[in-house]
């Protein structure tokens, strides 16, 4: 017993030892290398990934940190003074509100249009209708991202209605906070179907056999905002000059294959 | 502005049964894991307290699976019963249990064990069964345990989140409680709304807790006298 205790303590000198020695490099060395922070939403975590890999591939000698999470969250994160140089959101009311309250010195500009589906775990009958499927009486549930928080709870809400089915479906409808958590819900099977993003389908970790277009005419396209943020730092010349780097580097050809890639639309030009 | 009360009323009745139903479910679970001398009891102990380390979206979500049609368990409810536990107000009420297991054994456990043996002991020499033993020996004997058992829960489940979101796929009226319509106001900026929620959040477990300090000891006679 007192050689476990022993042990323990050891290894917690050790590693507050270690953590030290990282914070005091940090303090002596402010300016080794120009970083940026990018606060990004967590629906655009693989094609993020992929875009700063190509970026930092063209630009090695810098660094790009990423704060992942739901849009409204990282909001209120630059709100209240986090350190964040770009904010890519999963939609434009956020990035607006931020600008009016001058947190950037330019409009949001859309750099993703995402597209909606439906998508269910089990394998279902490709040429029954949307309305066919979600009428059905074996649908019991329809999970669909939170209409008044989440882009693609909205469209999902606009499309019900296009389709002139929402009065029928609407008892079936649960919500999820995020497009992430109705993917939970279709991926355990609990809901019988759900609304979500075209890039859940065509990501790698999906195991859903089932998923069908929808008309894009049925919902508001879903326009993925992205501003700079202006005044939560002391930037430095390079970091000024990196962040409006790497927002330009958003609109590049490299960037809009990788968008095509994993299931959204380049803006238009 | 129109605020809507039914979060808050679901949130106090989840709370509330939550409450009710493991001070029921929890007495023989600690009675047996104070007392018996079962050889892997530790084993039993680890499994009952692993809700305390595990992230409670990883609870949720693992419940999800098990309830999901997809799954044995689930399929045989939903062929049984008709009813599917994912998305209605029972599958937030097991988790909610699951959830503050360990913190209502936790404090049983305690309260069970500081009991005098020589009651105990006095008890069974007269031949009294094991069930007269809890009810007349052990469970008068450790009041304020039992009470701060409750209470924990009853706090932990206002505030409860993660199982709740969940499972519960935030249905206004059926699985959508307080800290999850706070969550969706702060997120869609409607900060007014989620101060107010809040607000009267504390209020209601400020007045609980209130009444229970203060009228702590009939309280807790009223809960142990009956057999």
């Amino acid at each position: 017993m007192k050689r476990i205790t022993l042990f323990l303590f050891s290894l917690f000198v050790l590693t507050s030892a270690v953590f030290s020695e990282k914070l005091e490099l940090k303090s002596n060395h402010p300016n080794e290398v120009t970083e940026i922070t990018v606060a990004v939403a967590a629906n655009f975590k693989n094609p993020m990934e992929e875009i700063r890999t190509s970026f930092l591939k063209q630009n090695p000698k810098y660094k790009v940190t990423i704060i992942w999470g739901a849009s409204g969250q990282l909001t209120s994160q630059i709100r209240s003074g986090a350190p964040v140089d770009l904010f890519l959101s999963a939609d434009m009311d956020f990035p607006e509100a931020l600008y009016k309250e001058g947190f950037s010195k330019n409009q949001p500009k859309v750099y993703a249009i995402g597209k909606l589906i439906l998508m269910s775990k089990m394998g279902k009958n490709k040429s029954n209708s949307i309305q066919e499927h979600l009428v059905n009486e074996n649908t019991k549930y329809i999970a669909i991202a939170n209409p008044k928080t989440a882009p693609y709870g909205r469209a999902a809400v606009e499309l019900l209605h296009y389709y002139g089915i929402y009065e029928k479906v609407k008892d079936k409808l649960v919500f999820g906070e995020s497009v992430t958590q109705v993917n939970q819900f279709i991926s355990t099977g609990s809901a019988d179907f759900g609304f979500t993003s075209l890039s859940t389908a065509l990501s790698k970790e999906n195991t859903n056999q089932f998923w069908l277009n929808v008309d894009p005419f049925s919902y508001t396209p879903i326009h993925q905002g992205v501003i700079i943020i202006e005044i939560n730092k002391n930037r430095s010349k390079e970091e000024f000059n990196l962040s409006h780097q790497f927002f330009e580097y958003l609109f590049s050809k490299e960037v809009h294959r990788i968008l095509s890639v994993y299931g959204y639309t380049a803006p238009p030009i | 502005m129109i605020l809507d009360f039914d979060p808050l009323w679901l949130t106090l009745k989840l709370a509330l049964l939550t409450t009710f139903v493991l001070s029921i479910i929890t007495i023989p679970i600690a009675y047996w894991l104070t007392f018996s001398s079962f050889r892997f009891r530790f084993v039993i102990e680890t499994i009952l307290n692993l809700p305390l380390v595990l992230p409670p979206t990883v609870l949720g979500f693992y419940l999800l699976i098990l309830f999901s049609p997809n799954h044995w368990l689930g399929r045989w409810i939903e062929d049984v019963f008709h009813f599917r536990i994912a998305f209605s107000f029972l599958g937030i009420l097991i988790g909610s249990v699951l959830f503050s297991l360990p913190f209502m054994l936790q404090a049983f456990q305690v309260g069970f064990s500081s009991v005098s043996r020589i009651y105990i002991e006095t008890a069974m020499v007269l031949g009294k069964s094991k069930w007269t033993i809890l009810f007349k020996v052990i469970l008068p004997n450790c009041k304020p345990a039992i009470l701060v058992g409750m209470i924990l829960t009853f706090a932990h489940t206002i505030g409860e989140f993660g199982v709740v979101l969940l499972i519960g796929g935030s249905i206004p009226g059926k699985t959508k409680v307080a800290s999850i319509a706070i969550f969706e106001e702060v997120e869609a900026m409607n900060y007014q709304s989620a101060h107010i929620y809040s607000a009267i959040l504390v209020a209601i477990s400020m007045f609980v807790l209130l009444v229970i300090f203060r009228y702590k000891r009939s309280l807790t006679m009223a809960l142990t006298s009956k057999k």
